[in-house]
C-alpha cells in the first residue's frame, strides 16, 4: 500500500495556497490527505436499530432487509447483533447474511453470519445482553446498484427457542492505507509525494486512471462529492402475522389519504437529523438529492408519504405509490429530495401511508440515502 | 464557521467540468490560483465540512414501564438485589441501563483537528429521543451517553452524559447535544480491527479505530404501572463544535 489514510482530516487556511508560490509536495499531501479522509475514513453508518418487542417464544425465522450501495471504497462492514430475550436458558440461534445481488465474503476462520454458528440468545434480564459481532467483505457486490443486505435468524434445531434479534447495528468499516499507483482502478486517493516526486515539482495532468495528477485530484475530489452515501434507514421483520411480542409488524390499514401507519408499538415515529448541503442557485440552498426505497407487500393498490419538514420551514410532502405485490416483498424506489434550509440545516421526516381499498398492506423498510448525480 | 475544516472561499461546492472531460488541467496548461483555491481547496474543505454522518435511525422500543422507585427499577437484575448505592436522579448512575431503561448504538467515532489548536477533539453529536408518557408519570427523565465500552454506563464511567427533564404528560421530543472537548489521540485510544479482508491470498489489513456506544435512557416514575408510556423513536446525527 502506498498511502496512509489519516484518522483525521488535514485542515488549512486559503493563504497557504498564494499567487506566486510554487506547487509543491506539500499541496500534493494535504490533497491526499484530505480525499483519502473522506473517502477511506470518514464511513458511513448502513442502519442502527433495534426491532421493538421483547420476544420471549418460539420465533422461527425472523428476516429483515437493509438497503444498502456497495462504493468501490468500502471493503468490510462491520455488523454487530444484540439478541433477543430467550424464554428459556439454552435459546440458540443461527444467522445468516446474504445479499439479494452478488456475492458476500464471510471472514475469519469461524464465520458467525454464514450461518454455520450456533449463537446463544439472551436468557436473563440483565445489562449486558449476548451480542455477536464480526465483518462480511462486499469488495466483489458490484457498485452503482442498490440492493438488500438479507438478515435472517433462524432457530437451531435440538435446542431451546431462539428469541430473535433485538438490535442490529451494521457499519461501513474505514480503511487503514490505499493504493492508488498500484491499482488506481480499484482504490481511492492521491500518490501523497505527488507533485514533489519525480522529476521534482513536475506538474502533470495525468488522469482519472493514475494515482498522481491533477486530473486525478479533481477525479477524487467528484468521488467523495457524488459517491457517498448517507444512510438513514430502518427495518422489520418481513412478516404479515405475528404474536404479541414479536419484532412489530408495519401496517398501512386504512383508506384515508394521509393516515399514520401502525408502527406495531402505539406511537408514531419522528426522525430528524441534518441535511447535507452542496449548492447554492440563485442565493437558493439546493436540497440534498436522495432517493426513497420501500419494502413492502400488498394486495392492494397504496400510497406512502414521506413528510420532510426543514426545522423552522414548512414541510414538504413525497408520495411514493406502493402498487399490489400479489403478496410477496418487493421494493419500490422514488425521488426524495431533503432539505437544508432549517435550523443548522436540520429537518424531521415522519411517514404516512393509506390504502386504495380495505386491507391491510405491509411496509418492512424505509431507506433514504443519497443520491448526487 | 467552525474551527476544525478548512477555509472555504464559498459557503458551497463550486460546480466544475468531469475530471475525464477533455482540455482540462492539460499538461503544458498553467495551473493558476484560482483554479487551486476554487476547485481543489475550497471543493475539498467544503465536502468536509459536508461530511457529517447521520448515526442512528431507529423505531422505539414500545412500551415502557413506570417504577415506583429506584429499587423497583433495578429489581430482578442479576447484578443488584437493591437499589445500588450512587443511584442518583440525574446521573448516569440513576438507571440501570438495561433494555427497560435504554438503548445502545454502536459507532466509529471521528475526531477533527482544530485548526487553531491544532487538537483533535471528537465530533459533537445530537441525540434525541422521541417519547409519550403517561398521565400518571410524576417524574421523568431522558439519558444520553457516550461510552467506549459496550459495558453500560452504569458499569463504566461514560465519556460523556447528559440528563433531561421529561415535562409533559404527553408527547415529548427530548435533545441533546454530547459537546466532548477534550483532546484525544485516536491512535492511542483506539482498537486495531479489520479493513481488508483478501481471501485469495489470505492477506489482510487493519486499521486503528474507536467504536464508541450512543446510549438512550429513560426513566419513568409514577405510582402505578400502566401501559400508555412509550418509546418511540431514537435519532442521533454529528453537529459541528
Amino acid at each position: 500500500m502506498s498511502a496512509l489514510v489519516p484518522d483525521k482530516p488535514d485542515p488549512s487556511i486559503l493563504s497557504r495556497v498564494r499567487v506566486g508560490a510554487p506547487v509543491s509536495a506539500h499541496h500534493g499531501r494535504h490533497w491526499a490527505n484530505n480525499l483519502a479522509f473522506l473517502l477511506g475514513r470518514n464511513t458511513h453508518v448502513v442502519c442502527n436499530q433495534i426491532f421493538g418487542g421483547n420476544p420471549a417464544f418460539p420465533l422461527g425465522v425472523f428476516k429483515t432487509a437493509v438497503a444498502y450501495r456497495p462504493q468501490p471504497f468500502v471493503k468490510l462492514l462491520y455488523v454487530e447483533v444484540e439478541m433477543g430475550l430467550a424464554a428459556s436458558s439454552g435459546g440458540t440461534s443461527s444467522l445468516s447474511i446474504t445479499a439479494s445481488s452478488g456475492t458476500i465474503h464471510y471472514v475469519g476462520d469461524e464465520p458467525i453470519f454464514d450461518e454455520s454458528f450456533a449463537v446463544a440468545s439472551s436468557n436473563i434480564e440483565q445489562q449486558n445482553h449476548a451480542i455477536i459481532s464480526g465483518f462480511i467483505d462486499v469488495r466483489d457486490l458490484s457498485t452503482g446498484t442498490t440492493i438488500d443486505l438479507i438478515v435472517e435468524v433462524k432457530d437451531v434445531a435440538a435446542k431451546p427457542p431462539d428469541s430473535g434479534i433485538y438490535r442490529l447495528s451494521i457499519l461501513e468499516v474505514p480503511l487503514a492505507d490505499c493504493a492508488p499507483i498500484e491499482a488506481p482502478t480499484t482504490e481511492i486517493g492521491v500518490d501523497p509525494s505527488w507533485p514533489q516526486s519525480s522529476p521534482p515539482r513536475q506538474l502533470v495532468a495525468g488522469a482519472t486512471n493514475h494515482g498522481k495528477g491533477f486530473v486525478r485530484v479533481l477525479h477524487q475530489i467528484d468521488l467523495a462529492r457524488s459517491g457517498v452515501r448517507r444512510w438513514r434507514q430502518f427495518s422489520t421483520s418481513e412478516k404479515t402475522s405475528v404474536v404479541a411480542g414479536e419484532a412489530p409488524r408495519w401496517i398501512m390499514a386504512s383508506t384515508t389519504p394521509g393516515a399514520e401507519i401502525s408502527w406495531g408499538h402505539g406511537g408514531i415515529v419522528e426522525f430528524r437529523g441534518r441535511a447535507r448541503h452542496l449548492y447554492t442557485v440563485g442565493g437558493t440552498k439546493q436540497p440534498e438529492p436522495c432517493k426513497i426505497k420501500i419494502r413492502h407487500n400488498g394486495t392492494m393498490n397504496s400510497t406512502l408519504r414521506a413528510v420532510v419538514t426543514p426545522v423552522g420551514g414548512s414541510s414538504v410532502n413525497t408520495d411514493v405509490a406502493l402498487n399490489s405485490t400479489g403478496g410477496s416483498w418487493v421494493s419500490v424506489e422514488a425521488d426524495l429530495d431533503i432539505p437544508n434550509t432549517g435550523t443548522d440545516q436540520e429537518y424531521t421526516v415522519t411517514f404516512r401511508g393509506w390504502n386504495a381499498s380495505a386491507g391491510d398492506h405491509y411496509v418492512s423498510q424505509i431507506a433514504i440515502y443519497t443520491n448526487e448525480a | 464557521m467552525t474551527a476544525f475544516v478548512g477555509e472555504r472561499a464559498v459557503s458551497r461546492y463550486i460546480k466544475h467540468p468531469a475530471a475525464s472531460t477533455t482540455g482540462i488541467l492539460s499538461n503544458g496548461w498553467p495551473i493558476d490560483s484560482g483554479t487551486v483555491i476554487t476547485t481543489l481547496e475550497n471543493n475539498t474543505h467544503h465536502l468536509q465540512h459536508e461530511s457529517l454522518r447521520p448515526l442512528v435511525w431507529s423505531s422505539g422500543s414500545g412500551n415502557t414501564p413506570i417504577f415506583n422507585s429506584a429499587a423497583q427499577m433495578f429489581a430482578g437484575l442479576p447484578e443488584f438485589t437493591v437499589a445500588p448505592p450512587g443511584a442518583t436522579f440525574g446521573t448516569h448512575r440513576a438507571i440501570p441501563w438495561d433494555r427497560k431503561t435504554s438503548a445502545r448504538f454502536p459507532v466509529f467515532l471521528i475526531a477533527d483537528q482544530n485548526i487553531d489548536t491544532g487538537e483533535a477533539t471528537l465530533r459533537w453529536i445530537t441525540m434525541t429521543m422521541r417519547l409519550t408518557v403517561a398521565a400518571n408519570v410524576t417524574s421523568g427523565r431522558a439519558h444520553f451517553a457516550l461510552t467506549f465500552s459496550s459495558a453500560p454506563p452504569f458499569q463504566n464511567e461514560p465519556f460523556l452524559h447528559s440528563s433531561a427533564a421529561v415535562t409533559s404528560n404527553a408527547l415529548n421530543t427530548v435533545s441533546v447535544t454530547l459537546q466532548p472537548d477534550t483532546p484525544i489521540d485516536l491512535q492511542s485510544m483506539g482498537t486495531i480491527t479489520k479493513c481488508r479482508h483478501a481471501s485469495t491470498n489470505g492477506t489482510s489489513a487493519q486499521a486503528v479505530v474507536l467504536l464508541g456506544h450512543l446510549w438512550f435512557g429513560w426513566s419513568l416514575g409514577g405510582a402505578s404501572v400502566v401501559a400508555a408510556s412509550r418509546i418511540e423513536s431514537f435519532a442521533a446525527w454529528e453537529v459541528w463544535a
